[in-house]
């Protein structure tokens, strides 16, 4: 909050010259709209955007808390005559895959943290330490590549890669003398699957932000360090690393924030019965219940369960950034 | 300088239109997805929408051929039929609730489980009274209990009825006749045949589409009663069939198969289909009987095949007597939402299709292949045997696409109107009319004639859904080994748990109101 030139020198501000100090404020703010109008229009359509796409939409929320009938129409969303408060999470937290969804949403977001999140960082730092021009942005288009496709293709290349019938995976396996498996079917390897494509599809693309924040270090500091004797490790963990540390805590505050979102279309696009036990997620359950069953409220509440806990974990690592000295997102 | 503020300004504004533009595009209702050429809605027509729950060709015929019958209906009743095409699956159940729920789409005509939708359609009694009563008279009764519940309304018109065409057990019958076996009809002769399959074909495997279809084919062998609820004599209190003691029988028989390697491996977990057909390795089909009449038919002929084929014996039992239950058909229903702006004009259209039936069956051909002379022609019309002028394996855009077929009802269907034998369609159309009626050849789930309201169990048990997916997960956890057979006290544990008790008093109640103890 800006302090007014009263409270600065300690002088008691009488209620005129307090309103005198707010038109003038209103006024020079008004004066710095009208200065940067260019920047404000260009601003405009994306925060339209926000506000009718992702805040707009949150007074839906409300059905969380009422057993909605989408055919009463809107008014009925504004009417007690269907509130049934707290129910709907009840029933969630009484269900009997509540710990089960739970468990999955966090262990496979884990996982995916644990081993997708480094994997960018050592190869944004592999492929800046590439001198062959031609190799390095090679090597990087072949890395973006998996990002581009759409949800299903990659699902159905993990698929016939994986088949016993003939797939990829199962020919090499039957080349070394063992015995074509159901790898998709398997409880004990489902994870490591969801975690391996998760990689595959998007190291490559978020290397990009790292990549981004490493040109901008200057290389007086590699020629100081060189100089100090620094081999080129050395230089990586005392000069990259260090410089890129921002853009690392900022995207792992994001990742940690979006954790619950363990990945819906891919779980499921591979999923089947038998590995619900290890892959039933919240986003997974939401979509069952909500729009293929029609419990709108139902799906509603659990989503906005998780939207709540998303919050909270964001939040959490904000604080726990800025404790570490960091700059955080707020 | 003059200039730069003027081209701000002009980029400003812009800006200020780009702005309104979307934000005007962004709130306007999505577009209509399926034109109708020049034909508009006038004062003397109506247009309806129909949201087609099997599409033939997701992406929609040729186009000329759809406005061809297009006119022929809105000639004939006034009506103008619009249609959403959506590839079936789960999308499609969500491209409808979203429809559905949203409003900003209009909607008159859909198909689905009606007690699903009781509460957001409308009841349609009166309209068929006055508007259809040719839909009326040409469902029979058993199909027409199906579409009412208890207070005796009527919530839609019969989209499929009961059917015993749907299950049998397929075969290879070259490999039958490489083995030198019969045809397999009992259990012991089933499990000899694989066997054997194996022991010629090592690559041959067992495969199904679903627990669910598996179960419709072969549980019957192991439960008295079939794939069916059951009333336990214990307590007199309806249960589903995964507590009957023949379903544990059959599910360590089925694990046993798997033991041995003979089912698919990914048999359970929603494989390509079209793609393990065309592999050639499958000796035994245990799921949905168009997979084999439509699918297999396909890929025969378009591979030229004419010494591979699937054929099945009429019955095949075991233990416990027929090893098929009949497919009841749920309460498959044409329903109209209560938002609807034309439900008499939806009728009219239905009501039409069903004209001049059993003696001219000329509309529901029209509906289902074109336009007479140009896309078929009767070979027999008092038989009510046609002749398709169009390959059944012709690309989407050059035929009609089934658009408009929306009275698909195997109550009724199969008794008026023939395909002759041109490929694909043949073979299923000869399935149909054979064996839609015999109820002989499987077992009657003892509640088949109840329609349970399961949108009322589920309001009273929340719990319904998580209760049917334990249901199914464990069942095919035991029978792919991922849980030893030793643990089904576990199983039944859980089922209690997860409210089996309130499971069964809920759809005793509602069975007893059809079969009082």
């Amino acid at each position: 909050m800006q302090q007014t030139g009263g409270e600065q020198l300690g002088v008691g501000v009488t209620p005129a010259s307090s309103a005198y100090t707010e038109r003038r404020g209103f006024r020079e703010a008004w004066r710095q709209i009208k200065r940067d109008r260019f920047l404000y229009a260009l601003a405009a359509l994306p925060l339209l955007y926000f506000v009718i796409f992702q805040y707009l939409p949150m007074v839906g929320v409300i059905i969380a808390f009422q057993d909605y009938d989408p055919f009463l129409g809107i008014d009925a969303m504004f009417s007690m005559d269907r509130w049934v408060g707290l129910k709907h999470f009840r029933n969630f937290f009484d269900s009997i895959f509540f710990w089960n969804v739970m468990r999955n949403t966090v262990v496979i977001s884990l996982y995916k943290l644990i081993f997708g999140f480094p994997l960018p960082i050592i190869l944004a730092l592999m492929i800046n330490e590439l001198r062959m021009r031609l190799f390095q942005r090679t090597v990087q288009t072949i890395s973006y590549l998996p990002h581009f496709f759409s949800m299903v293709v990659a699902a159905g290349i993990v698929r016939a890669m994986l088949t016993p019938q003939g797939g990829l995976l199962n020919q090499l396996v039957v080349a070394l003398g063992g015995e074509p498996k159901a790898f998709l079917t398997d409880p004990t390897l489902f994870r490591s699957i969801l975690v391996t494509m998760d990689i595959w599809q998007q190291a490559g693309w978020n290397s990009i932000i790292y990549l981004a924040a490493m040109a901008t270090i200057n290389p007086e500091m590699y020629e100081a360090a060189a100089m100090d004797g620094a081999n080129r490790f050395q230089r990586m963990w005392y000069v990259t690393l260090p410089s890129i540390s921002f853009a690392i805590v900022i995207t792992l505050i994001f990742r940690i924030g979006g954790m619950l979102n363990a990945g819906f279309e891919q779980i499921l696009l591979l999923y089947s019965p038998s590995v619900y036990a290890v892959s039933d997620i919240i986003d997974t359950y939401v979509y069952r219940a909500g729009l293929i069953g029609r419990q709108y409220s139902f799906g509603a509440a659990v989503g906005l369960f998780k939207s709540i806990l998303a919050l909270i974990l964001m939040y959490m690592a904000n604080k726990v950034a800025q404790r570490l000295g960091q700059e955080g997102l707020w | 300088m003059s200039n730069r503020t003027l081209s701000r300004r002009h980029f400003l504004q812009g800006m200020g239109l780009a702005t309104t533009g979307a934000v005007l595009a962004a709130c306007a209702p999505p577009a209509a997805p399926q034109g109708a050429g020049d034909m508009a809605e006038t004062a003397e027509t109506a247009e309806v929408w129909v949201f087609q729950g099997q599409p033939a060709c997701p992406g929609g015929g040729n186009p000329e051929k759809t406005d061809a019958v297009r006119q022929r209906i809105l000639d004939e009743t006034g009506v103008l039929v619009q249609v959403y095409l959506v590839p079936p699956g789960a999308a499609q159940i969500e491209k409808l609730n979203l429809i559905l729920a949203s409003g900003t789409q209009p909607l008159d005509l859909f198909e689905g489980q009606w007690p699903d939708f009781k509460g957001i359609i409308m009841p349609l009694d009166d309209l068929l009274e006055q508007h259809g009563q040719n839909v009326l008279a040409l469902n029979n009764d058993f199909a027409w209990a199906r579409m009412k519940d208890f207070e005796g309304v009527t919530w839609g018109y019969p989209r499929l009825g009961l059917m015993g065409h749907t299950h049998f057990c397929f075969f290879r019958s070259d490999w039958l006749d490489e083995a030198g076996l019969e045809m397999p009809d009992t259990w012991g002769g089933m499990e000899e045949t694989i066997a054997a399959f194996r022991e010629l074909h090592p690559e041959s495997v067992v495969a199904t589409n679903g627990r669910r279809n598996i179960m419709n084919n072969t549980l019957g062998a192991f439960v008295e009663e079939g794939n069916s609820n059951w009333v336990d004599p214990a307590d007199n209190m309806i249960k589903p069939v995964e507590t009957h003691p023949g379903y544990q029988e059959w599910v360590a028989k089925m694990n046993e198969w798997w033991q041995k390697g003979w089912f698919q491996e990914e048999t359970f977990a929603n494989p390509d289909f079209r793609a393990m057909l065309k592999t050639l390795t499958i000796g035994s089909w245990l799921g949905w009987y168009s997979r084999m009449t439509i699918w297999w038919e396909q890929i025969r002929l378009d591979a030229g095949y004419s010494d591979i084929d699937y054929d099945f014996p009429e019955t095949m039992t075991g233990p416990k007597g027929l090893a098929k239950t009949n497919n009841v058909g749920g309460n498959a229903a044409y329903m109209i939402p209560r938002k609807a702006e034309h439900p008499e004009a939806v009728i009219r259209y239905a009501d039409w299709c069903y004209q001049g039936l059993p003696d001219d069956a000329t509309n529901l051909v029209s509906i289902r292949q074109g336009i007479e002379g140009v896309d078929w022609e009767w070979h027999d019309k008092e038989q009510g045997h046609y002749r398709s002028l169009i390959p059944a394996t012709a690309p989407c855009e050059q035929k009609y696409a089934y658009d408009f077929y929306n009275v698909k009802g195997m109550g009724t269907e199969p008794h008026v109107i023939r395909v002759l034998d041109d490929g694909r369609a043949g073979r299923q159309s000869s399935h149909t009319v054979a064996y839609n009626d015999r109820f002989d050849l499987g077992k009657m789930p003892i509640d088949y004639d109840v329609p349970y309201d399961l949108a009322a169990i589920s309001d009273q048990y929340p719990g319904l859904a998580d209760f049917q997916r334990l249901v199914e997960e464990e069942s095919i956890k035991f029978i792919t080994g991922v849980q030893p057979m030793s643990e089904w006290s576990n199983f039944m544990d859980a089922l209690k748990r997860a409210g089996l008790d309130k499971w069964s008093e809920l759809h005793t109640e509602q069975y007893r109101q059809y079969h009082p103890a």
